[in-house]
C-alpha cells in the first residue's frame, strides 16, 4: 500500500473547438495541459485558481467524468484508463463528488429520500428496508432532519440541498471525494458549518479530499496541502502554512495580494498591486511561460520557454524561472 | 420504480401527483369530459340498441325523433347509434396513433439527444420526415400494405392497424425535434454527472433522471397528438384510404355530412362537436397532468 490514494500524471483535457461549416478542427482548448501530482491517503488537497483555469475539469478528469482526457491517473495503484465500464463502475464506490451548486447537482423530480438512495440501489442489492435505514442513518450523519426524505430539492435550503449531497456522496462509504467548491453557491453562515461537516466527516470516515475552491482563505482554512492552478496547469504546489507564508510563485503572491485579507496582503510582503488583465485564452496560451503577460517579475526568459514544475524545497514545487538556479539573478 | 415509496414517510409520491391533479379545476373537468366521453363510446351502444348499419330508405334524413333522437343520415340510418360505434374507432385511433408516434418521437428524440454519435443521423431522418408531404405518403403506404394487412389479420385488425401505423409514421417529428433539445439541456446539468459519477449505466439514466424531467413537453405533444391524429384519420376516411365507406367514424360523418349542410346542419354539429369536445377534453387533462407531475408547480 503506497502512501498516495491518488497519483496523477501528466493529466490533460483538451477539448477539439471545431468552426466552419464542416466542422473542422480549428483548434484545441487545453483545459487541463498535463499535470502531475499525488494526494497522500486521509490528507486535503486544496487545489485553487480563478474561474476558467481548469480546476473543476480536472476534478471531473479524474473521476473519470466528462470529456476524455489523457495522462495518467491512479486510484490506489489502479490505472482507471485502463478498465472497462465495469471495472470503472465496481471502482465508483470508492470515489465520489460533491458539486458547486447543489440545487443542479440533485434531480428536481426525485425526492431527497431517493436521491440518497440512488448509490444504494445501483450498487447494493439490498431489500427496501434496509436502504430506508442506511438513508436515515446518512441523514443523520450529515445533520439532516428524516423527516425532510420525502421533499423535493426546491422545498428547503441551500445548506440542506449540501448536505443531501454529501450524504449520497457517502452512502457508499467512498475513500475519495472531489469537492468541486462544494460552499462556494452557499451563505456565508451556512458555508461554515458545511466545511465544519466536511472536516468532521473526513475524521469520521478517513476520507481523502481534493477540495476545489477560489477562495483562498476556505483553502487555508481546510487543505493540508495547496495546488495553485493557471490556465489549466499547476504553478505551484506546496503544504499549506509555507505556501501561505511565503508563495513562491508570482502568481500565488498575486493571489494572495488580492484576498481581501490583511494577514494574507502582509504575507505577500512587497507585492501589493493585484493583477491586472484577464486570463488568457487556453485555446490559445501565451509563448513561454503562461503567466508571461501579466506577472509583475516577468524576465526576458519568461516570453520563450516555458518553466517546468520543479522541486524548489523538499514537498514544495512551483514553476517560475525565478526559482531556477540557471536562471535566477 | 421500486424502492421510492418506503422512502417517503409523509407520502407517496403519486398521491401528491393526485391531489395535485384534484385541485386543478380545469384538469379535473377535462378529465370527468374525456370519461363521459369513453363511457358514451363503451356502453352507448349497450343502452341504445339500434344497429348503426341498418338502412331504412323510407326515414332518410330525418329530424330529431323519439325513434331517432339526433335523426337519421342520408341512408336513413340512426345518427345517435353511429356516433357511438363510430367514437369507438375515432378515439381508439386518436389515442393509439398518438401513442405510438409519441412513443416513437420520444424514442429517437431521446437517443438523438444522448448519444451525440446518432445524432446526425436521426435528425437529418427527422427533416426527411419533415420534408415529405404528408398525404401522399399516406396515401402510398394504404395502398401499399393494405391487402397484405388485411389478408393476414382480418379485414378490420388489418385496417386500423395500418390507418394507426401511417398516422404514427407521420406525426413522430415534432415530438422528436422538442425532445432532443430538452434532452440536450438536460444532459449538461450537474445531476447527470453525479449519477455518472455513482455508475449509473445510460439507460436508467435516461429512464431515472431524463424521462422525468423532459415530461413536460412530451405531455404537450401527446395531447396535441391527439386531435391531429383524429383529424388525419378523418382525411385518410374521406379520401377513401381509411376504413370502408360504412364504418362510421366521427371524421367521417364529418365529411359525409358536409354536402347536406345547409339542410341538416346537426350532422355535421354532433359528430364535431363531439371531435371538439375530445380534444379539449384532452388538452385540459394533459396540461394538469403535466402541471401536477412537476413537484414544484
Amino acid at each position: 500500500m503506497s502512501e498516495a490514494l491518488i497519483e496523477v500524471r501528466d493529466l490533460a483535457v483538451h477539448y477539439p473547438l471545431r468552426a466552419g461549416l464542416l466542422r473542422r478542427r480549428a483548434g484545441v482548448v487545453r483545459a487541463v495541459d498535463g499535470i502531475s501530482f499525488d494526494i497522500r491517503r486521509g490528507e486535503t488537497l486544496g487545489v485553487v485558481g480563478e474561474t476558467g483555469c481548469g480546476k473543476s475539469t480536472m476534478g471531473r478528469a479524474l473521476l473519470q467524468l466528462g470529456p476524455p482526457s489523457t495522462g495518467i491517473v491512479r486510484f490506489d495503484g489502479v490505472d482507471l484508463a485502463t478498465l472497462g465500464a465495469g471495472e470503472l463502475r465496481a471502482l465508483r464506490p470508492r470515489m465520489q463528488m460533491v458539486f458547486q451548486d447543489p440545487l443542479a447537482s440533485l434531480n428536481p423530480r426525485i425526492t431527497l429520500g431517493r436521491a440518497i438512495a440512488e448509490p444504494l440501489a445501483e450498487h447494493m442489492d439490498w431489500p427496501p428496508e434496509r436502504q430506508r435505514d442506511r438513508v436515515f442513518e446518512l441523514m443523520a450523519a450529515v445533520r439532516l432532519d428524516p423527516g425532510l426524505a420525502g421533499r423535493y430539492p426546491h422545498e428547503v435550503s441551500g445548506g440542506q440541498r449540501q448536505r443531501v449531497a454529501i450524504a449520497r456522496a457517502l452512502a457508499l462509504e467512498p475513500d475519495f471525494i472531489v469537492c468541486d467548491e462544494p460552499v462556494a453557491a452557499l451563505d456565508l453562515s451556512i458555508q461554515a458549518q458545511i466545511v465544519t461537516l466536511l472536516e468532521a466527516l473526513q475524521e469520521r470516515f478517513a476520507l481523502t479530499y481534493l477540495f476545489i475552491s477560489h477562495d483562498l482563505g476556505m483553502v487555508r482554512h481546510i487543505a493540508d496541502r495547496v495546488a495553485v492552478m493557471y490556465l489549466g496547469r499547476i504553478v505551484e504546489l506546496a503544504a499549506r502554512d509555507a505556501l501561505y507564508a511565503a508563495p513562491a510563485h508570482p502568481y500565488t503572491a498575486a493571489l494572495l495580494a488580492s484576498a481581501p485579507d490583511p494577514a494574507a496582503w502582509r504575507a505577500a510582503g512587497a507585492l501589493k498591486a493585484p493583477l491586472e488583465g484577464d486570463l488568457p485564452s487556453p485555446a490559445a496560451p501565451p509563448p513561454g511561460c503562461n503567466f508571461c503577460t501579466r506577472c509583475p517579475r516577468v524576465m526576458e526568459i519568461c516570453h520563450g520557454t516555458d518553466p517546468p514544475l520543479r522541486e524548489i524545497a523538499p514537498g514544495r514545487f512551483a514553476a517560475c524561472h525565478l526559482h531556477d538556479p540557471e536562471v535566477a539573478p | 420504480m421500486t424502492e421510492p415509496t418506503a422512502l417517503d414517510p409523509l407520502r407517496n409520491q403519486w398521491w401528491a401527483v393526485w391531489d395535485r391533479l384534484r385541485r386543478n379545476r380545469a384538469a379535473l373537468a377535462g378529465g370527468l369530459l374525456f370519461a363521459g366521453l369513453l363511457i358514451f363510446v363503451a356502453l352507448g351502444p349497450l343502452l341504445w340498441m339500434v344497429d348503426p348499419w341498418q338502412i331504412d330508405p323510407d326515414n332518410r334524413n330525418q329530424g330529431p325523433s323519439l325513434g331517432h333522437p339526433l335523426g337519421t343520415d342520408q341512408l336513413g340510418r340512426d345518427l345517435l347509434a353511429r356516433l357511438m360505434v363510430g367514437g369507438r374507432i375515432t378515439l381508439a385511433v386518436g389515442v393509439a396513433a398518438m401513442a405510438l408516434g409519441v412513443g416513437l418521437g420520444v424514442l429517437i428524440g431521446v437517443v438523438a439527444g444522448y448519444f451525440r454519435r446518432l445524432d446526425g443521423v436521426l435528425m437529418r431522418l427527422t427533416d426527411l420526415f419533415l420534408a415529405l408531404p404528408i398525404l401522399p405518403i399516406l396515401l402510398v403506404l394504404v395502398l401499399l400494405f393494405r391487402e397484405a394487412l388485411a389478408a393476414r389479420l382480418g379485414e378490420a385488425a388489418g385496417i386500423f392497424l395500418l390507418v394507426v401505423g401511417a398516422i404514427a409514421l407521420t406525426s413522430w417529428m415534432h415530438t422528436a425535434r422538442i425532445v432532443r433539445a430538452d434532452v440536450m439541456a438536460i444532459k449538461e446539468r450537474d445531476f447527470i454527472v453525479a449519477a455518472q459519477s455513482i455508475g449509473t449505466p445510460p439507460r436508467r439514466i435516461i429512464t431515472r433522471h431524463i424521462l422525468p424531467n423532459v415530461l413536460s413537453p412530451v405531455i404537450v405533444s401527446a395531447t396535441l397528438g391527439v386531435a391531429g391524429a383524429i383529424m388525419t384519420e378523418s382525411a385518410l376516411s374521406f379520401l377513401g384510404m381509411g376504413f370502408p365507406p360504412d364504418v362510421p367514424t366521427w371524421g367521417r360523418m364529418v365529411f359525409d355530412a358536409v354536402d347536406y349542410m345547409q339542410q341538416f346542419p346537426g350532422r355535421v354539429l354532433w359528430p364535431g362537436a363531439f371531435i371538439s369536445l375530445t380534444v379539449l377534453s384532452v388538452n385540459y387533462l394533459g396540461d394538469g397532468l403535466r402541471a401536477a407531475l412537476d413537484p414544484r408547480g
